[in-house]
Order: C-alpha cells, then structure tokens, then sequence
C-alpha cells in the first residue's frame, strides 16, 4: 500500500471531518425546508401566507434532502461498521425518519391540487410533522450515541443489538432531541424572516427569537448533564495505523468523561462557544431584522452544536453501554486505506461541483416571495 | 425476463413508427393494448430480483460471506412493524393519488387549459383526427 500518498491515520481522520462536513451540511440546508415545515402552521396563518412558504422550500428542498443522503452514504463507504451497528439497532428510529420524510414530497406535490381547506390543512400537517419528527428523531439519535448504544461484538465481528425502539426516548436523548428541534426552528425563522415581508415575517421573527433562546438554555443544560454522565475513554495505547478491529482496544467509562477532550485540547471549546455565539447573532439579528445576518448566525449556531457533539466524542463514534469495548472509534471502524483514498479523490472532484451547482440554484431563486409573486408563476405550488 | 426486454425494445420501435406516422388515435385495439403493457416492467424488475437473490444462494459475497452470518439481528415484530407501516403509508398514498389522478381525468384537458386561449395554442388536444388526410389536405 505504498503507493497511496495520504497514510491511512490521515484519510482517517479527513474522513471522520468529512462526514462531520455532510452531516452539517444536511442540518443547515436541509435545516431550511425542515423548520420551514415545523413553522409551517404557526407561521402562516392564511392559505396565501402558506403557498408563500411552500415556494420559498419548494425549488430548492429536494437537493437539500441529498446532504441527509450523501451523509448515509459516507458512513456506508467510509465507516461500515458504524453503518451496520447504528442501522440496524436504530431500524425502528430510521423507519420513523423515513416515514416522516416521505410525508413532504406529497405534501408538496398534492397541497395545491384540490382547493378546499381541510385537504390543505392535512398536507399542511403533514409537512410539519415532516419537519419536527426527523429533527426530533436525529437529536435524539445523538443524545443516545451519548448515552452508547446497548450492542455488543462478538469475536468474528458479529454485530449484537439489544435495545428496542422505546428503550431511545431516554430523559437525556430527549433533550437533545429538543435541542436539534430548537436549533432547526430557529433556522427556519431565518429563512421565512429572510424571505418574506410583513406580518408573517414578523411572526417569524418571534418565534425565531424564542426558538433561539430556548435552544441556548437547553444547550447550556445538555453540556452541564454531560458532565454527571458516564463518559467512554479509551484506556489501551491507540495506534491510529492498526487494521479494522473494534475489538483490539479497551475501554473504561468515567463520569464527566465525554468532557475530558476539552481538558485536553482547549481550543475545542470555541465548538460550544461558536454555538452560543450564533444563537446570540441569531436572536439579535432577527430583532434587528437583518434578513442575512440572522441565517448566518443561525447557519454558524448548527455548525457549532453539531461540532461539539461531534468533538465531545472523538474518536468515538457509537460507543457501546453494554460492553464498551466494543465502542467504535474512527480508528478502528473506517474501511480500507485504498477504499478512503480512492473516495477522498472523488469527494475533492465531485463535492466542489456539487456546492457550485447548488450555489448556482441558490442565486437563481433568491429574493423575497410574496403573493404578487405567486401570481406571476404559473408553477407555484 | 430477458423476453419482456426484447418486447419492450419492440415495442418501443413500433410506438416510435407509429407516433413519427402520426398514427397515435387510429388504432383503438392497439390503445387499449398499450394500456396493459403498463405493469410488465415491474413484472420484469421483480423477476429479476428473483432471479439474482435466488440464483446467489446460500452466499452474500460468493465465497466470502455466507447468507445467514450477513442477516441482521433484526426482531420479527422490527420486521412486520416496518413492513405494515410501509404498505399503510403507501396505501393511503395511493388511494390519494388515485383519486387526484380520476379527478385530473374526469376535469378533461379542456376545462383547466382551453378556458380563454386561442384553442391552437394547446397542441395536443389540437391535434387532428386524421393528421394524413390533414397533411394532404393542406
């Protein structure tokens, strides 16, 4: 494997970055058309105010939908063990996900096609609850990696899951499930406040402001509990060259223990710092009504918390509850040096062409949407 | 599987003389036959899922990983709660789309697009009957 330039620590760890990158991007793009649906009802309250917000997502979510997906698939290719543990052991939560998701292509679609208010009013509550559930679901997916998933490894690999859908909605997951909510709506304030003008925008705002608040305060209260829960540290030395064997390590779980990288390394306290930052220019740019600065803000705010959720746990990715050696760490779930390479070549071709193309879209489709607007378009939703 | 490909290459050849003819609407026992064609290439899909999961057995990676040590520790119950909520979902999915799509038909192509325009601008429903005799004619 000489001929590989990059050493295979390095792709590792330009890996673990890279999906940290997808996983963002999924959560500020995606993020938009989400807590767009999740507003969806308070926000607008006529059926005018609602196709405004339907044509605001409507040309640009489905792309946005493609980071949750590039994210999967990043995991499938790069890390295939976490791919295998966390998709089968959350296989109900992922089904509730999809479930979710499923409901907003037809809430789109089927809204305008009959004018009649209860049928708008169904696809309206479809959309939201395809906006609330998937944010609710995927906090509470983080808050559970937190807590380690109840699986276990048997010595030729053999992946053993013995938790159930219900044994998730632990206390802790929940808060951060409502965290990823908080941070999600506040993201789609800024974009109807962005967006729109006049009562609806200011509508926005409120919630926006509130959302923003909200989701300080319980981000504040999930760093304090992190600190009185069972953390997993590697004990054994880690050689971050060694083949793929999850098994090879051992592992000790110490109170506070999630927090010991930021004793280690301080400069991965401006993740936490970052976010607050965010939700701070969020709040007052919303206040302000500065249309960019509060989607910037609130952009920046997702970048922070899912970064320190992230670096909370390095190198962990799913730790184990049940058996904690079997915890899997980027250096010891990734998939072949050559595979890593050879991926890392297409992501540096395709990512940029990807952003270009998706930036291409954004301007296209910028400026505020209003009923005049919806007027002139025959296409409108 | 491999015949209904063949047919469907036919098909498609026949389709594209005919269409390029202009003989769309002249052969009404060919129309409904077009019709029921509509399902064959599922029926091709699924014949070859069928052929390529059977045909693998007992092995995932031939020689490398066998079926059962590959399965998931999946639950039954995980199964047949995911399974029902899927064919739920999209039952009642269908049932909406099916009423959209009887509404859609049953409105006709005149009402939504022939209201005030100039009728030649909709160039579908403007087609002739007979566009030979209509070529010759002109």
């Amino acid at each position: 494997m000489s001929s590989i330039p990059l050493d295979y620590q390095t792709l590792r760890l330009i890996w673990w970055l890279l999906l940290g990158v997808l996983l963002i991007g999924f959560a500020i793009m995606g993020g938009r058309d989400l807590g767009v649906g999740a507003l969806l009802p308070f926000a607008a309250r006529t059926d005018d105010e609602r196709r405004i917000l339907l044509n605001l997502v409507g040309p640009t979510w489905e792309g946005n939908q493609v980071w949750l997906i590039l994210g999967g698939g990043a995991i499938f290719a790069a890390f295939p063990p976490l791919y295998a543990v966390s998709f089968s052991g959350f296989y109900l939560a992922m089904l509730v996900i999809l479930l979710a998701l499923i409901l907003r292509p037809v809430g789109f679609k089927f809204r305008g096609k009959v004018e009649d208010l209860r049928w708008r009013a169904v696809w309206d509550w479809s959309l939201f609850v395809g906006g609330v559930v998937p944010s609710l679901i995927m906090g509470v997916a983080v808050g559970n990696v937190l807590l380690g998933a109840p699986f276990h490894l048997d010595d030729t690999m053999r992946i053993f899951y013995t938790g159930n859908f219900l044994g998730l909605l632990m206390p802790f997951a929940l808060l951060a499930g409502l965290v990823s909510v908080g941070m999600i709506v506040v993201q789609g304030a800024s974009v109807i406040a962005g967006r729109t003008e006049g009562a609806m925008a200011e509508r926005a705002r409120t919630y926006g402001v509130l959302a923003a608040l909200v989701t300080a305060a319980l981000f504040a209260l999930a760093g304090f509990w992190l600190g009185f829960l069972p953390g997993h540290v590697v004990t054994s030395v880690i050689d971050p060259n060694s083949p793929i064997n999850p098994l090879s390590k051992t592992v000790e779980l110490v109170t506070g223990g999630w927090l010991n990288n930021y004793r280690l390394y301080p400069w991965m306290l401006s993740a936490p710092i970052i976010a607050f930052a965010g939700l701070a220019v969020a709040a007052i740019a919303l206040r302000g009504r500065a249309r960019t600065l509060a989607l910037l803000g609130s952009s920046t705010a997702i970048f922070g918390i899912i970064s320190t959720a992230g670096l909370s746990l390095f190198p962990f990715f799913l730790p184990s509850a049940t058996q904690p050696n079997s915890g899997l760490t980027l250096w010891d779930a990734s998939s072949s040096h050559l595979t890593l390479f050879i991926m890392l070549l297409m992501t540096l071709l395709f990512l940029p062409i990807i952003i270009l193309y998706t930036g291409f879209v954004f301007r296209v489709m910028r400026g505020t949407v209003s009923t005049d607007s919806l007027s002139k378009n025959p296409n409108a939703y | 599987m491999m015949g209904l490909g063949f047919f469907f290459i036919a098909f498609f050849g026949v389709w594209f003389y005919r269409a390029s003819r202009g003989w769309i609407e002249t052969n009404r026992q060919f129309l409904w036959f077009s019709v029921f064609t509509l399902p064959l290439p599922w029926i091709a899909i699924e014949s070859g899922w069928f052929i390529a999961e059977f045909g693998r057995q007992p092995w995932v990676v031939e020689g490398v990983l066998p079926t059962f040590y590959a399965a998931s520790g999946l639950t039954v119950l995980d199964l047949v709660l995911s399974l029902s909520f899927f064919v739920l979902l999209y039952t009642a999915l269908l049932i909406v789309m099916v009423f959209l799509m009887i509404r859609t038909v049953k409105a006709g192509p005149k009402d939504k697009f022939l209201a005030a325009d100039d009728e030649d601008d909709f160039v579908i429903a403007a087609l002739p009957k007979n566009p030979v005799t209509q070529e010759l004619g002109s």
